[in-house]
C-alpha cells in the first residue's frame, strides 16, 4: 500500500526558488524552458519526498516527459549552465536555491557539474534514468561515486554534460607543461631486476633461461612482427573475444569472484584478509541465495567443505570456515529463500534440496519455522526432506514445535519424526496423538508405523478407533506393516464386532487386506467364521464380508485357508460360493488346486 | 532525423551491416586516394551498392549516424569486434573529420548517385560545420533527392577533443593526476584511511574518452616510464594499455572505466613489500621471492577491502590477483583449482608485462626496445598471453610502437607519434621527425608515412629500421608529452 500523502506535500511551492525576471514572459523559448525546469525541479523533489511506490511520482515524471518532448520539438537542445547556487538557461537565472542541502543547483555544482544538455531525440527511458541517478547520487558517499560518474556510466544518447574535476584535488598535481619541467620529474636510474618484471623471473626459473629471455628481447628485429599473418586475428578469435566481451556484461559474472576467494584461502595465513575473505565468501552466499540460484549457492558451500577437509587450516581459520558453514543455516539466509520460493513457484527444488542437504543441525530450528511460514507445498517438502535427514541424529530439536498452534505445522514435524523412525520420540508424537485435525491424527498414524516395533502397537490399535475413517485405515495399514501377532488381535477384534459392519465398504477392505497381508495363521479361523458362518448380516453386508474374508484367506495362502474357500464355492449359501468362487479364481489354477 | 537509439544489434542482419559500414568505408578511402574514373572506384562503388540495396528492400530505408563513440545504423547500435575495429574507427574519424554526423538513403540506390556523394564527401574541407549543407546542394543540384545528410552533433564533453592542443592537454591533465592519484591512493592504504574510489573512477571515464577519441595521446604518454615515482607510473600506464586494448575488443565504456580502475590498482598490494626487498639491487634469496610473489594477494585483499562488492570490485579483484598469472596458468600465485583466467586478469597481465619490459632495469642497462617486447608477446601467446588478445596488442601498438625511434628511407630520424587504425597501414604510422641542433635532438615536422608522391604514386617515407633510442641519448618520452 502505498504511504498517504500528507496535504502539505501534495503540491511543491517553488515560488520562494524561482526568481520571476522582467520581460520574461515575452520570450517563448525561455519561457518554455523555464516550465521544463520547473517540471524537472518538481519531479526531483517528489522522488526525494515520495516513497518510490507512491503513484504520485509517475505523475510528475509524465509530467516531466512531456514537458521536455514538447520543448525538444521546438527548439533542437535544452541547456542550462550550472551556478553555485543556481541553475541559468539562455543567461537568465531560473533557479536560485542557497541551501546547501536543499539546493539543486548546488547538489549538481558540489559534483563538478557546469552545465547540462538534453538534445532532441531523448527517449522517456533517458528522462527516468536521468532521475533515478539524481535520486541514487543523494545516498551515495562522496568516496564511492557521484553524479557525474553515475551519468557517465549510463552512457546516454541524448543527454551531456559539462564537468570539471578540479574540485576533487585536494592535493593538485603540476601538470609539466614543458620539457624542463617534465625532465626534472624523471627519476634516473635503471630499477632492480626483480621489480615489475618479476613475470619474466619466474619464467627463467622455471626453464633456466634467464640469460635467453630477456637478450631475446634486446636482438636487433624480432622476425615474427615481420610475418602479418602472425598478428591477424582469425574470425574464431574474433568471436572469442566477442563472447567474452558479452560475458562480462551479464549480471551473473561478478560470481567470478568465488574462483578467486577460494585461490585467497588457500594461501592467505593472515587472520585479518582470511576472515575478508571469507566475509566476501558470504557475500557471495547471500547474493546467490537471494537470486534463487541454489545449485549455484550449494556448489559454493560444497567448495567451503572441501576446504574445511582438505586444507591444511589452523585452528583460528578452521573456525572461520566452520562460522560461515554454520551462518549458512541460519535464519538470515533461511530468510532469502523464503523470500524466492514464496516468489518464483517455479523454483528447482532438486537445486533447492542441494543446498539444504547441506546444513547443519543449527539450522533445524530456523528451517522448522520456515516450514511455518511457507505457502508452497513444493518448498514444504524439500524442507520436510531435508530435516529429515539433517535431523536424524537431532530429533529432540523437533519436540517443541510438536505442541505449535499450526496443524500443519505439527504435521510436517510429525511426519520428520517419522522419517527419521528413532522410537525416543514416540512420547513426543503421541502428543499429537489427539490432535483436532484429523490430517495431523492420520499422520501421526503413519509417523508410529514408520518407527515401528511393539511400543507403537498398542497406539496404533488405538488409532483403530479414531473417528476419522482415514485415521482408521491408515492405522489398520501401518499395523499391518507393524506385523506385530498382537496387533492382529486388535485387528481381528474390530473386525468381529458389530460396529464393524457400519464402517464404509473402503474401510472394511482395508481391515482385511491389512489382515491377509499379515499372513498369520492365527487370524484363519476368525476369517473362517465370517466366510462361512456368520449370517446375521443383511444380505449385501453379508456377501461383501465373506468377498473380503475370502481374499484375506487367499492372501494367507496357507493349505488349511485355501481349503476353506475350496469348501465353500460348494456352499448351499449364494454369496459364500460366490466370494470363494472369484477369489480362488484369481489363484492360479495349480495353487488353487491344492 | 534521428528518432530513436536502441541498444546493440542481436538479429541476422548484423552481418550484412557490417559489411555495409566495409564497403562503404572502402570506398569512401577509395575516392579519397582515387579519380571518379578508376576502376578500383566503379568495382567497389558496384560492391557497396547492393550492400545498401539489400538493406534498403529489407528494412526500407539505410541510415547511419554518428552518435558519441559509437555508429548507429538504423538506429541500431553497430557492435565493435576486435576484428570489425579498425573500420568502424576509421569510419567513424573520417566523417568526424568532415563534420558529417548522419546520413540517410531513402529509396535504392544507383551507382553513379553513390559515387558522387562519396566523392563530395571525400573531397570535403575538414572541420566545416556547414559541409554537410554544401553536399546536400550539390546533391539537390544533380536531383538527387534520396540521399539525405546531417551535421555531426556534438556532446559538450567531446568538444574538447576537436582542438588538437585541447586534447593533448586534456590528455596530459588525465595522465598526470592518474599519476598523483595513485600516490594519494598509497598514502592512503598506508594510513588506513577510505580510499577515494570516486576519484579514480572520474580519471579513468577521463581516460575513457580521451582513449575512444583518440588512443594516440595517451598511448603515446604511457611511453613515459620513469616519471616521478616509477610504480605510480607504471600503474598509469598499465591502466592506459588495458583501456585501450579493451576498447578494441569490444568492452563497452563502463566496463572500460572499470578496467582502467583494475588497471591503476593492480600493483597495490606492492605497498606491503618492504621497501628494502623492492631497492634489493642483486638476486633476491628466495624468501624474498616469496614475499615478492605475495602481491597480488595482498591486492586483492586491499581491493577487497575498499567498497562493498559489485561489479568494480569484481573485476578490480580478478586483475589484480591475476596479473602474474599466465595464459597456461602458471605463473603465482599457484592456483589450487584449473580454470579459465579472467579476460580483465589477462587483459592487465598482458599491460603489465609490455610496460614492465619497457622499463629500464639493472639486468640491461636499457630498457627493451618495444617492437621486440611486442615479438616476445608473439613468440610466447598462447603459453604465457592470450593469443587473440597478443594479437590485438600488436595491432594497436604497430609493428613500430608510439614512441619508437625509427630510421627513414630518407635518412630522416623520427619518433613515432601515431599508429594507424588500418592494420594494412600497421608499419605507415605519423612520426615527428628530429632533428639535432645546438647539441641535442629537437622536434621537427610531423608526417604521415601513408602519404604518397602525387607524381610518383610512392610512398613518401618508409621505415628503414628501428633505433635504440639509448644509444642516441634520446628520452623519447619528452617528444611525447
Amino acid at each position: 500500500m502505498p504511504k498517504e500523502i500528507s496535504s502539505d506535500k501534495k503540491a511543491f511551492d517553488l515560488s520562494e526558488e524561482m526568481p520571476l525576471i522582467e520581460g520574461l514572459e515575452k520570450e517563448e523559448e525561455l519561457l518554455l524552458g523555464r516550465d521544463l525546469t520547473v517540471s524537472l525541479i518538481k519531479a526531483i523533489k517528489a522522488d526525494r519526498v515520495y516513497p518510490s511506490d507512491n503513484p504520485i511520482l509517475d505523475v510528475f515524471r509524465e509530467q516531466l516527459v512531456k514537458k521536455f518532448q514538447f520543448f525538444l520539438n521546438k527548439y533542437p537542445s535544452f541547456i542550462f549552465q550550472i551556478g553555485e547556487f543556481t541553475l541559468s538557461f539562455m543567461e537568465k537565472v531560473l533557479y536560485e536555491n542557497k541551501d546547501l542541502k536543499s539546493s539543486l543547483a548546488f547538489f549538481f555544482f558540489k559534483d563538478g557539474v557546469r552545465e547540462l544538455r538534453f538534445m532532441k531525440g531523448i527517449e522517456e527511458w533517458e528522462i527516468l534514468e536521468f532521475l533515478k541517478i539524481v535520486k541514487k547520487t543523494s545516498s551515495l558517499t562522496e568516496m564511492d561515486d557521484d553524479f557525474v560518474t553515475l551519468i557517465w556510466d549510463k552512457d546516454f544518447n541524448h543527454i551531456s554534460y559539462l564537468a570539471t574535476d578540479e574540485f576533487l584535488e585536494d592535493n593538485p598535481i603540476t601538470i609539466p607543461d614543458n620539457i624542463g619541467r617534465f625532465k626534472d620529474k624523471l627519476v634516473g636510474g635503471p630499477i632492480p631486476l626483480h621489480n615489475e618484471l618479476d613475470f619474466l623471473d619466474e619464467e627463467a626459473k622455471r626453464d633456466s633461461d634467464l640469460e635467453d629471455t630477456p637478450s631475446m628481447m634486446i636482438e636487433e628485429r624480432v622476425p615474427l612482427l615481420l610475418n602479418r599473418n602472425v598478428y591477424m586475428l582469425t574470425n574464431e578469435e574474433a568471436e572469442r573475444l566477442q563472447k567474452e566481451v558479452e560475458s562480462e556484461s551479464d549480471p551473473f559474472f561478478v560470481f567470478s569472484i568465488t574462483d578467486i576467494l577460494f585461490e585467497i584461502l588457500s594461501l592467505e595465513k593472515r587472520h585479518e584478509p582470511f576472515q575478508e575473505a571469507v566475509n566476501l565468501l558470504g557475500k557471495v552466499m547471500d547474493a546467490l541465495l537471494a537470486l534463487g540460484e541454489f545449485q549455484k549457492a550449494s556448489d559454493l558451500l560444497r567448495r567451503v567443505y572441501i576446504v574445511l577437509k582438505t586444507y591444511e587450516l589452523k585452528d583460528w581459520q578452521a573456525k572461520i570456515i566452520q562460522k560461515l558453514i554454520h551462518e549458512s543455516g541460519e535464519e538470515p539466509r533461511i530468510e532469502l529463500i523464503k523470500k524466492v520460493v514464496e516468489k518464483e513457484m517455479e523454483f528447482n527444488s532438486e537445486d533447492l534440496s542441494s543446498y539444504l542437504m547441506l546444513l547443519r543441525q543449527n539450522a533445524i530450528k530456523p528451517l522448522v519455522h520456515l516450514l511455518g511460514e511457507l505457502n508452497s507445498s513444493k518448498a514444504r517438502r524439500v524442507v520436510c526432506d531435508t530435516l529429515s535427514e539433517i535431523g536424524k541424529n537431532a530429533f529432540e530439536l523437533f519436540i517443541p514445535y510438536i505442541d505449535d498452534r499450526k496443524w500443519y505445522l505439527v504435521r510436517n514435524i510429525v511426519y520428520i519424526l517419522g522419517q527419521i523412525r528413532n522410537e525416543q520420540s514416540i512420547p513426543s508424537i503421541q502428543k499429537a496423538f489427539h490432535h483436532e485435525d484429523p490430517r495431523v491424527r492420520r499422520e501421526v498414524v503413519r509417523a508410529l508405523g514408520l518407527i515401528g516395533g511393539p511400543k507403537v502397537v498398542p497406539l496404533l490399535s488405538k488409532a483403530l478407533m479414531d473417528e476419522d475413517v482415514r485415521v482408521r485405515a491408515m492405522a489398520a495399514l501401518n499395523l499391518g506393516k507393524v506385523g506385530d501377532r498382537v496387533a492382529l488381535d486388535s485387528l481381528l477384534e474390530i473386525i468381529q464386532s458389530k460396529d464393524f459392519l457400519k464402517k464404509e465398504s473402503s474401510e472394511i477392505k482395508v481391515f482385511f487386506e491389512v489382515i491377509g497381508m499379515m499372513g498369520f495363521t492365527e487370524a484363519i479361523p476368525a476369517l473362517k467364521h465370517l466366510l462361512l458362518y456368520r449370517s446375521r448380516f443383511s444380505r449385501g453386508i453379508a456377501g461383501e464380508i465373506r468377498k473380503e474374508a475370502a481374499n484375506a484367506l487367499a492372501m494367507i495362502g496357507t493349505l488349511e485357508a485355501k481349503e476353506i474357500l475350496i469348501k465353500g464355492k460348494s456352499s448351499h449359501e449364494e454369496s459364500i460360493r460366490n466370494a470363494c468362487l472369484q477369489t480362488l479364481k484369481k489363484i492360479p489354477s495349480k495353487e488353487s488346486l491344492g | 532525423m534521428i528518432e530513436k537509439y536502441s541498444s546493440v544489434d542481436d538479429d541476422l542482419s548484423t552481418k550484412i551491416k557490417t559489411e555495409f559500414i566495409i564497403r562503404f568505408y572502402r570506398l569512401l578511402k577509395g575516392a579519397i586516394l582515387y579519380n571518379p574514373s578508376n576502376i578500383i572506384i566503379s568495382q567497389y562503388t558496384q560492391e557497396c551498392v547492393k550492400v545498401i540495396n539489400y538493406i534498403i528492400e529489407s528494412e526500407g530505408y539505410l541510415f547511419l549516424k554518428i552518435a558519441r563513440d559509437s555508429l548507429f545504423l538504423n538506429n541500431i547500435k553497430v557492435r565493435v569486434r576486435a576484428d570489425s575495429y579498425p573500420i568502424l574507427k576509421g569510419l567513424s574519424r573520417e566523417m568526424r573529420k568532415r563534420w558529417i554526423g548522419e546520413f540517410r538513403f531513402n529509396d535504392r540506390v544507383k551507382a553513379e548517385h553513390l559515387r558522387d556523394f562519396i566523392f563530395l564527401l571525400a573531397r570535403l574541407e575538414g572541420k566545416h560545420e556547414s559541409n554537410y549543407l554544401y553536399v546536400k546542394t550539390q546533391l539537390e543540384y544533380r536531383n538527387v533527392k534520396y540521399i539525405d545528410l546531417g551535421a555531426l552533433e556534438l556532446f559538450k564533453d567531446e568538444e574538447i577533443y576537436f582542438d588538437s592542443e585541447n586534447k593533448k592537454r586534456y590528455s596530459n591533465h588525465t595522465y598526470f593526476n592518474a599519476i598523483g592519484l595513485m600516490k594519494e591512493i598509497v598514502e592512503s592504504v598506508k594510513g588506513q584511511k577510505v580510499i577515494n574510489i570516486r576519484k579514480a573512477k572520474r580519471l579513468m571515464q577521463n581516460a575513457v574518452n580521451a582513449i575512444m577519441e583518440d588512443e594516440s595521446t595517451l598511448l603515446g604518454l604511457a611511453s613515459i616510464k620513469n616519471y616521478d615515482e616509477s610504480t605510480f607510473n607504471h600503474s598509469v600506464n598499465v591502466a592506459i594499455y588495458a583501456i585501450a586494448l579493451g576498447q578494441r575488443i569490444g568492452i563497452p565504456k563502463r566496463h572500460l572505466s572499470h578496467l582502467g580502475v583494475t588497471g591503476l590498482f593492480h600493483d597495490i598490494g606492492k605497498i606491503e613489500i618492504p621497501i628494502e626487498i623492492i631497492n634489493k639491487e642483486g638476486t633476491l634469496t628466495s624468501e624474498e621471492w616469496e614475499v615478492v610473489r605475495s602481491h597480488p594477494v595482498i591486492g586483492s585483499e586491499i581491493v577487497m577491502k575498499m567498497k562493498e562488492w559489485g561489479e568494480l570490485i569484481t573485476r578490480m579483484i580478478d586483475g589484480t590477483f591475476e596479473h602474474h598469472l599466465k595464459y597456461d596458468q602458471s605463473g603465482y600465485p599457484k592456483l589450487t583449482r584449473k580454470r579459465k583466467l579472467t579476460l580483465f586478469g589477462r587483459i592487465v597481465a598482458l599491460a603489465d608485462f609490455f610496460d614492465a619490459c619497457g622499463r629500464p632495469r639493472q639486468y640491461s642497462r636499457y630498457p627493451y626496445i618495444s617492437e621486440n617486447i611486442l615479438g616476445f608477446m608473439l613468440q610466447r601467446s598462447g603459453k604465457d598471453f592470450d593469443p587473440a588478445l597478443v594479437k590485438v596488442f600488436v595491432n594497436m601498438m604497430g609493428i613500430y610502437p608510439l614512441g619508437t625511434l625509427v630510421l627513414l628511407n630518407t635518412n630522416e630520424m623520427g619518433i613515432v607519434i601515431q599508429t594507424q587504425v588500418e592494420v594494412e597501414q600497421i608499419d605507415r604510422p605519423k612520426v615527428s621527425l628530429i632533428y639535432y641542433s645546438e647539441e641535442a635532438y629537437r622536434k621537427g615536422e610531423i608526417v604521415d608515412l601513408t602519404e604518397k608522391d602525387k607524381d610518383t604514386g610512392e610512398f613518401k617515407r618508409t621505415i628503414m629500421n628501428s633505433l635504440d633510442p639509448n644509444e642516441y641519448n634520446i628520452n623519447v618520452a619528452e617528444f611525447l608529452i
